[in-house]
């Protein structure tokens, strides 16, 4: 090969392996969001690398971020989970607290304040409940200071490499199940505690943070054990 | 807008003073207020300094401004909205300028200048004889400026500022002195008419007891008095001190540690044998699930 060849021939290389890299990340968010209960049809889930290519890459072949987003509505069950226990002061049924979730991966190199609001410019904009940023590189603790100001519209960040495998699915990680309000109200009582009583696990906890548990629900963990069979634990999101 | 921010925010950076000793119920109350209290006080300060952050993004005002001559407007807002920074929050701001594609000093409307390497440091001449005339820099710190003129500017009011976080502080600290300012103090120091026009640019509070010592050492500076015992404090200096732009280098700061982890992608990618494709629907548990043995 001339050396001309061989420069088209890495950056083809490199286009491909960048590919492969967001074909990753993109399946790894939606069964992520599968599993938290939006609704998704299963060849979304399961596009494979060549309908990825396919919608995906410019005319290098390389993947083209600016055509990386979608959107997805939670499912009825799912609307049942977010939905807060009737308080006897409630005049009407209390509403959920989930709606339609916004996903971008982003095209900047840095995520910085301005990037930051104009994302959570989009969120307000559209009337998401959620929107999920899937930023190339880590994102300024000036930028990070943003998310809570835009509350009760929640905005997530994930960095692109942390998707590229789905860590709920490694045989080490036992299965985490968010509880409803109703299911938390049951547990607490059953064994007569406070939901302090029980261990913790923190909002920024891997599993967690894919999970987009909130302060104050609680998870149920179950593990395989050879001796038990199967057996859960709680944990109470702080 | 950035004027925005020069309306007073409805807080007053004041230390709380700590609740008096009653009964032991009211004195637990009083403390739990106390630490509320403090606790917004330290929301508001971080939310103020955010808000000031991004009106700092979009300054100076004229795309054409001189950094050396900035409008009155311009340098009115930035001593304002500098005053509850740490340098932590300053080291943010230029961070923000910088992702934005800008000279990390506030004041100056130029892109920040991209060295044509990749390479992690850059070796520049210096001052000193052999050895000593090298200077080894960062490249990540060459590129917080457009010239060496703005890092010093920026430098210059980066050292002022309190590590003394805003909500602790009393309402007098925290004014920031820009290098141009004293310029001006250069300047006009020698008409002593002036002299409250000075400690007004100064940001000195021209009836407190600092002025006071502030004349003293002007005086001091001058020939008359006698030297007090000990220094007048950090303003005597700013008086007394000459400014040369093209005088030695100020020592750089560190670097930003800004937690960014450049992890190899090569490690985890293909690396997938211990990945089930996808958990089993017939291993999800019911939340009553019979055979689940509880326990908390
Ligand atoms: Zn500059």
């Amino acid at each position: 090969m001339d050396p001309l060849d061989q420069e088209r021939a890495k950056i083809a290389a490199d286009a491909e392996r960048e590919l492969t890299r967001l074909w990753r990340a993109w399946r790894t968010i939606h069964e992520m969001c599968q599993d938290r209960g939006y609704e998704l049809a299963e060849e979304e889930v399961r596009i494979s690398l060549d309908d990825f290519r396919e919608r995906f890459a410019d005319a290098s072949g390389a993947p083209d971020r600016k055509k990386m987003t979608t959107s997805f509505r939670p499912t009825e069950n799912m609307l049942k989970k977010y939905t807060p226990l009737r308080q006897p002061r409630d005049t009407e049924d209390p509403k959920p607290a989930i709606g339609t979730i916004w996903i971008e991966f982003s095209t900047e190199t840095s995520i910085g304040i301005k990037q930051m609001r104009t994302f959570a410019q989009h969120i307000h904009q559209h009337n998401f409940a959620t929107g999920i940023l899937v930023t190339q590189a880590s994102i300024t603790p000036a930028a990070l200071k943003i998310i809570p100001v835009v509350l009760p519209q929640i905005i997530e960040t994930f960095q692109e490499q942390d998707l590229l495998v789905n860590i709920t699915h490694h045989e080490l990680v036992p299965k985490h199940v968010l509880l409803s309000a109703e299911e938390k109200k049951r547990l607490l009582e059953r064994y007569r505690l406070k939901e302090s009583q029980l261990p913790r696990i923190q909002t920024g906890d891997p599993v967690a943070k894919y999970l987009g548990l909130r302060r104050g629900q609680v998870v149920k963990i179950i593990r395989k054990s050879e001796t038990a069979g199967r057996y859960a634990s709680y944990r109470w999101a702080i | 807008m950035p004027q925005s921010i020069l309306k007073k925010p409805s807080i007053s950076i004041t230390a709380i003073s700590p609740p008096p000793v009653r009964s032991r119920e009211g004195r637990n109350i009083e403390t739990a207020l106390y630490h509320a209290q403090l606790l917004q006080q330290r929301k508001d300060v971080e939310a103020l300094i955010l808000a000031s952050t991004e009106s700092l993004l979009d300054l100076p005002t004229s795309s054409t401004a001189d950094p050396a001559h900035p409008s009155s407007a311009d340098s009115i807002l930035v001593r304002n909205s500098l005053r509850p920074f740490r340098p932590s929050d300053y080291d943010s701001l230029i961070e923000e300028r910088n992702i934005n594609k800008r000279c990390g000093y506030v004041l100056c409307p130029r892109p920040n200048s991209l060295q044509n390497t990749i390479a992690k440091y850059r070796i520049l001449n210096g001052q000193g004889k052999r050895n000593d005339a090298l200077r080894f820099v960062e490249r990540q710190t060459l590129e917080r400026w457009c010239s060496d003129d703005c890092g010093k500017r920026a430098l210059h009011i980066k050292v002022q500022l309190s590590e003394e976080p805003a909500w602790t502080r009393t309402a007098t600290d925290g004014a920031v002195v820009l290098l141009e300012d004293k310029h001006v103090i250069q300047r006009g120091a020698d008409g002593k008419a002036d002299l409250i026009e000075q400690m007004k640019i100064l940001d000195i509070d021209p009836d407190g007891v600092q002025l006071a010592a502030q004349l003293k050492a002007l005086a001091i500076e001058r020939g008359d008095g006698i030297a007090p015992s000990r220094s007048c404090g950090l303003t005597e200096t700013h008086i007394r001190e000459r400014i040369k732009i093209d005088g030695p280098v100020l020592p750089l700061e560190p670097p930003i540690v800004d937690g960014r982890t450049h992890k190899l992608h090569g490690a985890i990618e293909g690396h997938q044998s211990q990945f089930s494709e996808k958990k089993l629907p017939g291993e999800d548990l019911e939340f009553d699930g019979e055979d689940v043995m509880e326990t908390i």
